[in-house]
């Protein structure tokens, strides 16, 4: 057994050009067994590596009702992430996981869910979004607000069209002003406002999934708090800077709860609990 | 268990027998230095054969004995590129048969607070990196009785003449002899090894002498005890303290690396050409980048939130998740700190302020 | 002389001429004093000033610490003639404005080169090297100075001061190369001779810097090599001989040996001493016609 640090080896099966800095990878397992065996549950996530620049942090983007493959997207920011980047379909990357809790969706089942996201923050919502659609019957209401700085940023945007051309979806989409273009057919303005202004969700047998950078996070609750949501109806993800996922090397830390054993999943109520550092 | 009387002097036998039953030996040894008034002693743990210097028994080493559980660096495994493909060769976890000589208590007490990350007790994960050294490590260790300024053990719930982790404990008594106990299998190992230089069955009562004559050499006294309460109210947090007391650390990580607990690393790719090895490292948390996302975000963005988190994870951190202090009070972080910034300090700054209810006034003068 | 200080201290706190002066109190042991930061007129009661004073305060004022970024308009900051030093060079390199900093000076007797030694007084077992030779005991630019300043010359020579580096010189470079690497082989990279030093300035050191790698992060013999050799090549012609790299260092490795050496060189070369002009640039930031060298040119 090789130790706990080394990846197991993914062939790239196929490369999706999202954005003009982001890509999705379509992933299979190089050893067969392991391919058939694999399995997560919606919202956790992995180490994928680049062999020579190293190693990154993203959610499996796939549904774990979709087997055959697994799915990463990411943005180039930093080293691993620009070499990931250069990468081709046929090519090998790394992997470890699967790491962390998941989407609490049994919990979910006879409410309405709404899932609400910012830019490269679709992607953890996109595994548990399919997940639910897979199970539709067990859910109400399925709403997507989804909000990115421009439409050249906006992921996924063909299954944003997907979404919205079905019955059973709620989609709503916008992006911050000055990032829409002449056909652009969302809404424009920051995503916690047009929830709160456009969208106004009611709270009633409603669960909220927000997923993006700290500070949108917290507005979004803010907002949806003002809307009358309790906490326990909150959920997201925090996505601090990890290299081991294994709760070892010591800076995902929110005090006294790591968020790559404890999380990436947290209600608005635990996260009410942890100090200020995410 | 058995205990028994060595002489101080037969300490380089002990290295001989040791060497030749294969154990590979560990022990303190003093390093060369240049001549000059700025160096000073430096003291670390070595590899070293029969017949070489040590200074076991002399103080306590400038580091401890982390580098041989958890090396500054290493290589997890190698790869190689090959166009489309990748081979990836794994390490080897056959380590050597050792025996760390002369370790101090505070030292020998870490050990646990190190496997409670890295063993499998941590959400399952087993790091054999690290549980497959411990598993070839026996430990003899050796009370202090000469404490030094810096020392505070007593205030963690440790002593000069503490045992725990360890496999076999000597202490060394007024009349220069050593009080040999035999605490554990692997210590018995070690008994029979040297079993020609041990006699008698030591003298207990000299030894227990010993501790306290030590403990009371101990001039850093803190009271631990309400530490952890007050660091679990989570209104403490944003405490006026932790900004005061932490504005004058220039975000070094001496006392990150020095400290025998503090286990964070980092994992980089150390490429060559088309191939090269994974490679963990040492961190620290007191570094800026240390929790810096791509983004730009910091989760601690300022110094004094970084020591912040250090105190926190000695002593809040460290009981919740494991049950135990994450300090054994060696005192390194204070002799080795640039700018004296003390854990001490910040010790007994929380017992005042959880004596005195409601004690969190900020200062309003303070920026 | 620290009576004197204080009181001028306590007065310009008062009058709100300065937001804080950075000077020195007890620490936690008889041997040891501490950076303070005296914000409040009575906090100067707590300064002292004696030969246990040994941290450079001028690294506060390097903007890469979060001092300077608290948006004060003027830092009194108590420095011995080394410490005055740093900041005249600081003020050279456009790091820090003279306006910005009121500077206290008094007639420095050394210091020692390590708490470790200190015994209770200084002398000629514990003092630092670097005060054998000094010649700014009497500091060079003071606005707050105890009594008469007498006048001192410094035309000559910045002496290196060092015994060690004299040993090391006479070392054969397979010698010298097996001392730095059993040296260095206790190096962990904490950068504690990064962060005390008033001229490392840069906002991303270059071995924190990922996109390239130029110098592995691991403090292995290659990673210690790269940073140690390039640090001492960044602070050529910057390094005002504090020596506070070497006194930091948690496991006595003597880096600054490698600033005195490049002192001698810059010295020889550029006739160029650190830290004695604020409007003379150091010599490998500037660019001159009349270099002696033609690929320059």
């Amino acid at each position: 057994m090789p130790n706990i640090y080394q990846p197991n080896l993914m062939t790239i099966k196929k490369v999706i050009n999202e954005t003009p800095d982001t890509k999705t990878f379509h992933l299979v397992f190089q050893d067969e067994e392991l391919q058939e065996n694999f399995e997560f549950e919606t919202g956790q996530f992995g180490e994928y590596s680049c062999f020579g620049a190293g190693e990154s942090t993203f959610c499996i983007a796939s549904s774990p009702t979709r087997k055959g493959h697994i799915e990463c997207c990411f943005r180039k920011t930093g080293k691993v992430t620009n070499a990931l980047f250069e990468l081709s379909e046929g090519d090998t990357i790394g992997f470890r996981g699967p790491f962390g809790n998941t989407f609490p969706i049994e919990e979910w089942e006879g409410k309405n869910v709404i899932f609400v996201g910012g830019g490269i923050a679709l992607p953890p919502l996109r595994s548990v979004i399919w997940n639910l659609l897979d199970l539709r019957d067990k859910y109400k209401d399925i709403s997507i607000v989804y909000g990115a700085r421009s439409v050249a940023d906006l992921v996924y945007k063909q299954e944003i069209a997907e979404w919205e051309a079905r019955d059973d979806v709620n989609m709503v989409k916008t992006v911050d002003p000055g990032g829409e273009t002449d056909d652009w057919d969302g809404y424009v303005g920051f995503v916690p406002h047009i929830l709160e202004n456009d969208f106004k969700p009611d709270p009633e047998n409603t669960v909220v999934v927000v997923c993006g950078p700290p500070i949108m996070i917290k507005f979004t609750f803010e907002a949806l708090e003002r809307l009358g949501f309790k906490q326990d109806q909150l959920i997201t993800t925090l996505e601090n800077r990890m290299k081991c996922g294994l709760g070892k090397c010591g800076r995902c830390n929110i005090g006294s709860t790591y968020v790559c054993i404890d999380g990436p999943v947290f209600k608005a109520a635990e996260i009410d609990l942890l100090p200020p550092e995410y | 268990m058995r205990t028994a009387t060595l002489q101080k002097n037969d300490l380089d036998r002990v290295i001989d027998l040791l060497s030749q039953a294969d154990y590979r030996v560990i022990a303190p040894q003093n390093q060369p230095r240049l001549d000059g008034p700025d160096s000073i002693d430096v003291a670390v743990f070595k590899e070293i054969q029969s017949g070489d210097s040590h200074n076991i028994g002399e103080g306590l080493s400038t580091t401890g004995i982390k580098p041989f559980l958890f090396p500054k660096d290493e290589p997890l495994f190698a790869y190689e590129n090959r166009g489309k493909k990748v081979v990836l060769t794994e390490v080897s976890l056959d380590f050597p048969k050792t025996v760390i000589l002369g370790v101090r208590p505070c030292d020998v007490a870490s050990v646990s607070s190190l496997d409670a990350v890295f063993s499998d007790k941590n959400a399952g994960f087993n790091d054999e990196l690290f549980t497959k050294r411990l598993e070839k490590t026996t430990f003899v260790s050796y009370s202090c009785t000469e404490p030094d300024v810096s020392c505070f053990c007593t205030s963690v719930g440790l002593a000069p003449d503490s045992d725990k982790g360890s496999d076999l404990h000597m202490t060394e008594l007024p009349d220069g002899t050593l009080h040999v106990e035999v605490k554990t299998k692997a210590g018995e190992k070690i008994a029979a090894v040297i079993d020609a230089l041990l006699s008698g069955d030591g003298d207990a009562v000299a030894r227990q002498q010993a501790g306290v004559a030590a403990a009371e050499k101990i001039t850093r006294l803190r009271d631990s005890a309400p530490i952890l309460p007050w660091l679990q109210d989570l209104g403490n947090f944003g405490d006026e303290m932790w900004q005061r007391l932490g504005e004058k650390c220039l975000g070094c990580g001496a006392c990150t690396f020095e400290c025998p607990t503090c286990h964070c690393f980092d994992i980089v790719d150390e490429n060559s050409g088309n191939k090269g090895y994974r490679v963990k490292f040492w961190d620290s948390c007191q570094f800026d980048h240390f929790t810096l996302h791509a983004s730009g975000h910091n989760t601690r963005n300022s110094q004094f939130e970084r020591y912040r988190n250090r105190f926190n994870c000695k002593f809040k951190i460290y009981e919740d998740v494991f049950g135990e202090k994450g300090c054994v009070g060696c005192g390194r972080c204070i002799r080795g700190c640039p700018v004296n910034l003390d854990i001490t300090e910040y010790m007994a700054e929380v017992a005042h302020k959880a004596a005195i209810p409601n004690a969190m006034s900020a200062d309003p003068d303070f920026e | 002389m620290i009576e004197q200080i204080r009181e001028k201290a306590r007065e310009l706190l008062e009058s709100g001429e300065l937001d804080v002066v950075i000077g020195y109190a007890e620490g936690s042991d008889p041997t040891r004093t501490t950076p303070i930061f005296c914000r409040k007129p009575e906090d100067t009661d707590k300064l002292v000033l004696d030969g246990r004073c040994v941290n450079t305060l001028p690294a506060y004022l390097n903007k890469r610490h979060e001092y300077p970024k608290k948006g004060w308009k003027k830092t009194g900051i108590i420095g011995k003639g080394c410490d005055i030093r740093a900041i005249t060079q600081l003020i050279a390199e456009n790091q820090l404005k003279r306006d910005e900093v009121y500077i206290f000076g008094a007639e420095c007797e050394g210091v020692v080169a390590h708490p470790e030694k200190w015994d209770g007084s200084l002398h000629e077992g514990n003092c630092a090297s670097k005060c054998s030779a000094c010649d700014v005991k009497i500091p060079l630019d003071t606005d707050f100075y105890p009594g008469e300043k007498p006048e001192v010359d410094r035309s000559g020579p910045y002496m290196v001061s060092a015994p060690a580096l004299a040993t090391l010189v006479k070392m054969d470079d397979e010698d010298r190369f097996a001392f730095w690497r059993d040296d260095f082989d206790r190096c962990f990279k904490c950068y504690a001779c990064r962060e005390v030093c008033p001229h490392c300035s840069c906002n991303i050191c270059i071995t924190d810097r990922t996109m390239p790698s130029w110098v592995d992060q691991a403090a292995h013999t290659k990673g210690v090599f790269g940073w140690h050799l390039t640090r001492a090549m960044h602070l050529v012609g910057r390094c005002t001989g504090c020596g506070e790299c070497t006194r930091a260092c948690p496991v006595n490795i003597q880096v600054d040996l490698f600033n005195q050496k490049m002192k001698e060189v810059i010295q020889e070369s550029f006739d160029y001493k650190s830290g004695y002009s604020m409007e003379v640039k150091p010599p490998l930031i500037t660019y001159n016609t009349d270099d002696q060298e033609t690929y320059i040119r």
